[in-house]
């Protein structure tokens, strides 16, 4: 006996109320869940479906939640390892050094107080560019939310942090930071947001091939 | 899984195993053929079988395909090109270290 779309989406929603938030990692789970249910129908349990999914739930509620943190650990590894792998690209290594080259010309002809507030407040402007542009996917296209592509956000955060620390850690040795000092770390900033943004549209893709088009 | 320590070190053999013999399989199919093999003596939980299966499908050992059945969502998973001689390796490490261990534990038969 196979379980209704009703049944299927009861597991569903309990699953999401319980902290299982991206459709990824939910659908394997309700999976899981549905076929034991099945098997346990079909080897003659007569109860109600609610009655068998309570049961199912309290001896295994725990088992499936840490698997879902630890499934986070690998997606998070999983994107680390790509974006390293994009950073060292050939076109990341050609974006910093043209960032580079251009932002040192511009400074010669520009007087440090002007260049020098945008420059600074650049990997901030990024992240917030990143921040309102998954607001509005999830908000108004009403997108599901899959891991990957969400995670991506917690390095874009720390990304924008480091950049902060450094930032406030220079300021306690050097009253004023050296240009140069300043240009690198920017042109790094426009390199890791050009292999951020890729491996997002990577994994959007991904997902969206994955799971969307079978829904 | 019961019995858990001895049989934790060679679940990601196991799943490779399982895979390379049947081609895909989902997630509860493989529990549910390592209990019919051992005859109910090796139970893989999820909390096991799943972070094992996305790690080997991190590692790009694992390929995945969606599939939608009975209402809902599957997730089949395949070995890849490199899964398939890692299967291999796994598998020789396997039979080395149960030669080993009999030779330590039962040397007649060694």
């Amino acid at each position: 006996m196979r379980l209704t779309k009703e049944e299927i989406q009861f597991i569903d929603d309990y699953l999401d109320n319980s902290d299982v938030v991206y459709a990824n990692i939910r659908m394997e789970m309700v999976d899981h869940v549905a076929s034991d249910i099945e098997a346990k129908i079909e080897a003659g349990d007569t109860r109600d479906f609610y009655y068998i999914f309570k049961d199912y739930m309290v001896e295994n509620k725990a088992r499936l939640l840490s698997d879902n943190k630890q499934f986070l650990n690998t997606t998070d590894k999983k994107l680390f390892k790509a974006l390293c792998r994009e950073l060292i690209s050939w076109q990341s290594i050609l974006l910093f050094v043209v960032t580079l080259t251009l932002l040192y010309i511009m400074q010669s002809n520009f007087h440090d107080n002007v260049l020098m507030p945008w420059l600074i407040g650049f990997p901030l402007i990024g992240f917030i560019l990143f921040a309102i542009g998954y607001f509005f996917g999830l908000k108004f296209l009403k997108l599901e939310r899959y891991s990957a592509v969400e995670r991506i956000s917690f390095m874009f955060n720390a990304f924008f942090q480091i950049f902060n620390l450094i930032r406030i850690l220079t300021k306690r040795t050097i009253d004023e930071p050296h240009i140069v000092y300043v240009l690198v770390i920017v042109s790094l900033a426009i390199a890791l947001l050009y292999a951020l943004a890729k491996v997002t549209i990577t994994m959007v893709n991904s997902s969206h091939s994955k799971f969307k088009t079978l829904a | 899984m019961s019995n858990s320590k001895l049989y934790k070190g060679s679940l990601n053999t196991i799943i490779l195993k399982l895979l390379n013999e049947q081609g895909k399989m989902y997630g509860y199919e493989i529990t549910q053929k390592v209990k019919a093999l051992t005859k109910g003596e090796l139970n893989i939980t999820e909390g096991a079988l799943y972070p094992a299966l996305h790690k080997l499908e991190a590692e790009g050992l694992l390929d995945v395909e969606v599939a939608k059945v009975d209402n809902r969502m599957r997730k089949y998973y395949k070995l890849t090109e490199s899964g398939t001689k890692e299967t291999i390796n796994k598998l020789e490490e396997l039979a080395e270290y149960i030669k080993t261990m009999q030779a330590l534990v039962n040397p007649k038969l060694a």
